[in-house]
């Protein structure tokens, strides 16, 4: 695997885990828990995530401390 | 409306210098001993999710800093301020002991995947009911065999059932700050010892995985 393949793969491996984490855990506080922002619904965009190479993606705005290679 | 990042210990020190969704300065409620970290909106904020996602995780990152954090579920939003100080008088003991479970410790990620499973999919039907099953427990076994020796390193440990196709493992374990490295160098030595396993390790993360029950 190159190395430019391999950070790509990796950043969406951070970004994968993100979002089962930001969407099925966390305290739930009750209010409205809404999961579109700017039109964008976080499942769909999850299943694009898992499906699209991330350099594809829009703006990840990824902090690149996050993925470590196991 | 309010948006709300986190729940966290200590409402007398200063909030950190980060900025939440769309750039919107940070608002600590407190309640008690507890605050509850948000930014104000006079309407929806229109951000990319990819960017609102990171922007709700770096303000809890930059909290867990200086104290103890419960991150909140993504999206949670409130009237008024009123409206968020209600529950956390409701819920005071259970967000308590949630803060004492995480202090100090964080979240990592493991996943495991079979890269040739994962590469044939859609995986060929099982010939019979038995081989089906035999290929259920040899995934559950390999899943364990990866599983036991990073819980044994954790304060806590979650794995999820529902794995995808080729996936081995996806599961969280609560580490002592200090033993983040450690617990890398045995996602390491796992690697080395299973070959035939891609592990991938992310974090440390705020302990989404260890929180969920506080707020019920």
């Amino acid at each position: 695997m190159s190395t430019r393949h391999r950070v790509a793969a990796q950043r969406e491996v951070a970004l994968v885990d993100l979002i089962d984490r930001l969407l099925a855990g966390g305290v739930v506080l009750g209010g409205d828990i809404t999961l579109s922002i700017a039109d964008v619904n976080l499942v769909d965009l999850y299943l694009r995530v898992l499906i699209t190479p991330s350099e594809e993606l829009e703006s990840p705005a990824y902090p690149p401390g996050k993925a470590r290679p196991a | 409306m309010i948006w709300v990042y986190a729940i966290c210990e200590r409402p007398e020190l200063r909030l950190p210098p980060v900025r939440g969704l769309a750039e919107a300065p940070l608002e600590g409620i407190a309640e008690g001993a507890l605050l509850a970290v948000a930014s104000r909106h006079e309407r929806e904020p229109e951000e990319p999710a990819l960017d609102a996602l990171w922007a709700h995780e770096r303000v809890i990152e930059a909290l867990m800093a200086d104290r103890a954090v419960l991150p909140l579920r993504f999206g949670t939003r409130m009237p008024d301020a009123d409206a968020v100080r209600t529950p956390l008088a409701a819920r005071r003991e259970h967000l308590l002991e949630a803060l004492d479970r995480v202090r100090g410790r964080v979240e990592l990620a493991v996943r495991a995947i079979q890269p040739e499973a994962v590469a044939a999919a859609p995986a060929a039907p099982a010939a019979s009911g038995r081989e089906y099953l035999r290929a259920r427990l040899s995934i559950r076994r390999s899943g364990a065999s990866l599983h036991e020796p990073l819980a044994a390193l954790a304060v806590a440990a979650r794995h999820r059932p529902d794995l995808a196709p080729g996936e081995l493992l996806r599961a969280s374990y609560l580490v002592e700050q200090p033993s983040v490295a450690g617990f890398r160098s045995a996602v390491e030595r796992l690697q080395r010892e299973h070959p035939e396993a891609a592990l991938l390790c992310t974090g440390p993360w705020p302990a989404y995985s260890f929180v969920e029950q506080a707020g019920e």
